[in-house]
C-alpha cells in the first residue's frame, strides 16, 4: 500500500522519514561497498523488470487475480541491501511519474516495503534455508514481507489519526492476509519456475547478517506495534491529543461521569474492543486500498 | 545535438516524456530551484489545513510552463480513489472536517509533484537530487530502472501475447513461469548493457 502526501502527521512523518533514509542510506553505502560493477545495470533492469512483471496477473480464485508485490524475489535474487535500494528506485519513480504514492511519504513508504519488506524476507528466506528448502522459504519470505510492511503502513495511518470505523467487516482482515499468502504463492512459484529454467540466478545469494535482519524486522515489528497502540489510545492521532481531552472533559460535565471513580487500566476490557475493533477496521481498509490498487493498475495498465 | 531526440528515454507514448520536453521559462529553470520549490510547496500542502489555497497558484504556473493544468490536474487526480476510501471511512466515524483534509490534501499534494516533473525531464531531477546528497547507487539504479521500463513492459506483453497465442489459459503456473522468463531474460539482458557500457568506456580507462 502506497501512502500519499498528505495523510500522515508530522510527527509520524519524521520518525519513518527518519527510520527510512537511515535504511536506505546504509542499504546503499553497503550495497556500493560488495558492488562490482556488473550489478549498477541489473540492479536497473531488475527495478524495470519488478514494474513489468507487475502486469501479469495471477488468478487466484473466483476470477479474482493477484500479481507480484516484488521485496521477496528481489531480496532472494539480488542479495539484502541491493534488493533495498532497487525497491526504494522502484517506490520514488512511481511517486515521481505513476503519482503512487506521496514524495514526502516516500521516507515512509520506503521504511515500510523497501527496508522492513526486503528485511523480513531475507531473513526468512535465510532462517529457513532458502538453499535447500527453496519453495518453502520463498513461500515464507514473500507472506512475512508483504504481512510486514501492510502492518507497518496500517499503523502509520493510525497513529496519524485517520479514522476508520469500528465496526468493521470481519472478512476483511482476511483479506489482508490473503494478500500477503498470495505474494507468498507467487514468490514460491516463480523461484519454483526459475529452479527450472535457470537455477544458478537462485545460487549466488549474497550472504547477509540473520542478527542484524531480525533486528530491523524487530524493530520495524515495534514500530508497527507502537503505532497501533499510540493510535488506540489516541484515536485522532498525536497532534490533537489536546483537542480530544478537552472534549472528553466537556463530555464528562456533560455526562455528569457516569463511573467516577473508575480509571481506565491499559488493559480493561472496553479499551481492548476498541482495539481489537480498530485493527478489524485497519484490515477493512487494507482490504479496499488493495481493491482500488488493483482497479488503479488495471485502468493504468490499458 | 537535439535535446529533445537524445533523452527520449523513457516509455514511449508517456506523457510526462512530452510535458517535460517543452520550452518555457520554468522549464529552462534549474532543477534544484524545482525541487526544492516542489519539496516546500509540498511541506507546507501536509502542515497547513488551508493548503487548497495553493492550488490557486497551479493553474498560474501551469500557464507559465504553457501546458494543460486540466490534463496535469487530471493526472495528478490518480491519487483519487486512495484517498476517497479513507475520506469515506472518516466522513462514517463522523469526522467530516478530516475527511475533507484527507480528500483534498493527497490532491493538492499530488499537483505539485507532477508540475515537477511535467517541467523537469527525469534526468534532471535525479542530478538535482544528487547535489542535494541523494545516495548516487539509488539515482543510478532509478535511472537505468527508467531507461529500461518501456523495454521490460513491451516484453512482457510479448511474452503474454505469445503464451495466449499458444493456447496459454489462464492459470497460476503459467503466469509463474512467465514471470520467470522475464526475470531470467532480465539478468540476460543486464549483462548484454554492462558489457556495451564497457565496450563504449563506461568507467574510464584502466
Amino acid at each position: 500500500m502506497h501512502i500519499p502526501d498528505g495523510y500522515l502527521s508530522p510527527p509520524v512523518l519524521a520518525v519513518t522519514g527518519a527510520a527510512g533514509l537511515a535504511g536506505v542510506v546504509l542499504a546503499s553505502r553497503r550495497a556500493a561497498q560488495s558492488l562490482d560493477e556488473p550489478r549498477v545495470p541489473l540492479m536497473g533492469v531488475m527495478g524495470a523488470f519488478v514494474f513489468a512483471a507487475q502486469m501479469i496477473n495471477f488468478p487466484v480464485a473466483a476470477g479474482a487475480s493477484g500479481h507480484l508485490l516484488g521485496s521477496a524475489l528481489l531480496a532472494i535474487t539480488l542479495g539484502t541491501a541491493p534488493a533495498i535500494v532497487v525497491m526504494t528506485a522502484i517506490l520514488a519513480v512511481q511517486a515521481l511519474l505513476f503519482q503512487d504514492g506521496g514524495l514526502l511519504a516516500l521516507g515512509a513508504n520506503a521504511l515500510n516495503m523497501a527496508v522492513a519488506g526486503v528485511a523480513a524476507a531475507a531473513w526468512s528466506y535465510r532462517v529457513l534455508d532458502g538453499g535447500r528448502r527453496r519453495r518453502a522459504a520463498a513461500f515464507a519470505a514473500g507472506t512475512l514481507s508483504a504481512f510486514v510492511a501492510a502492518c507497518l503502513a496500517l499503523a502509520e495511518l493510525a497513529s496519524s489519526g485517520i479514522r476508520i470505523p469500528a465496526p468493521a467487516l470481519a472478512g476483511a482482515l482476511g483479506v489482508f492476509a490473503v494478500t500477503a499468502v498470495v505474494e507468498g504463492a507467487i514468490t514460491a512459484a516463480v523461484v519454483a519456475a526459475l529452479e527450472r529454467i535457470q537455477p544458478s540466478l537462485l545460487e549466488q545469494q549474497q550472504t547477509s547478517q540473520p542478527r542484524l535482519l531480525a533486528g530491523v524486522l524487530l524493530f520495524s515489528l515495534l514500530l508497527a506495534a507502537a503505532g497501533f497502540l499510540l493510535a488506540s489510545a489516541l484515536p485522532d492521532g498525536l497532534e490533537h491529543l489536546a483537542q480530544r481531552l478537552g472534549i472528553e472533559e466537556m463530555e464528562r460535565a456533560l455526562a455528569g461521569a457516569p463511573m467516577p471513580d473508575y480509571q481506565a487500566p491499559w488493559f480493561s476490557s472496553p479499551w481492548l474492543g476498541k482495539a481489537v475493533a480498530g485493527v478489524a477496521g485497519l484490515g477493512a481498509a487494507a482490504a479496499l486500498c488493495w481493491a482500488a490498487g488493483k482497479w488503479i493498475a488495471r485502468w493504468r495498465n490499458a | 545535438m537535439d535535446r529533445k531526440v537524445a533523452q527520449r528515454v523513457g516509455p514511449r507514448h508517456f506523457r510526462f516524456d512530452e510535458w517535460s520536453r517543452g520550452r518555457s521559462g520554468l522549464h529552462r529553470l534549474d532543477a534544484r530551484w524545482k525541487l526544492a520549490a516542489a519539496l516546500a510547496l509540498l511541506a507546507a500542502s501536509s502542515l497547513w489545513d488551508r493548503a487548497w489555497l495553493l492550488a490557486l497558484l497551479f493553474p498560474l504556473l501551469a500557464w507559465l510552463a504553457r501546458l494543460p493544468a486540466a490534463a496535469l490536474a487530471l493526472r495528478a487526480a490518480l491519487v483519487l480513489p486512495f484517498s476517497l476510501v479513507f475520506a469515506g471511512m472518516s466522513w462514517l466515524a463522523g469526522d467530516p472536517a478530516r475527511a475533507l483534509l484527507l480528500f483534498w490534501k493527497p490532491w493538492v499534494s499530488a499537483l505539485w509533484a507532477v508540475l515537477l516533473m511535467a517541467t523537469t525531464p527525469l534526468e534532471e531531477v535525479l542530478s538535482a537530487a544528487a547535489r542535494f546528497g541523494a545516495p548516487s547507487l539509488l539515482l543510478e539504479v532509478m535511472h537505468f530502472l527508467w531507461r529500461y521500463l518501456g523495454v521490460l513492459v513491451e516484453q512482457a506483453q510479448r511474452l503474454r501475447m505469445a503464451a495466449l497465442a499458444r493456447g496459454a489459459e489462464r492459470s497460476f503456473e503459467i503466469s509463474a513461469s512467465s514471470a520467470a522468463v522475464l526475470l531470467a531474460s532480465s539478468f540476460a539482458r543486464a549483462s548484454r548493457i554492462h558489457r556495451a557500457m564497457l565496450a563504449r568506456g563506461a568507467g574510464g580507462p584502466p
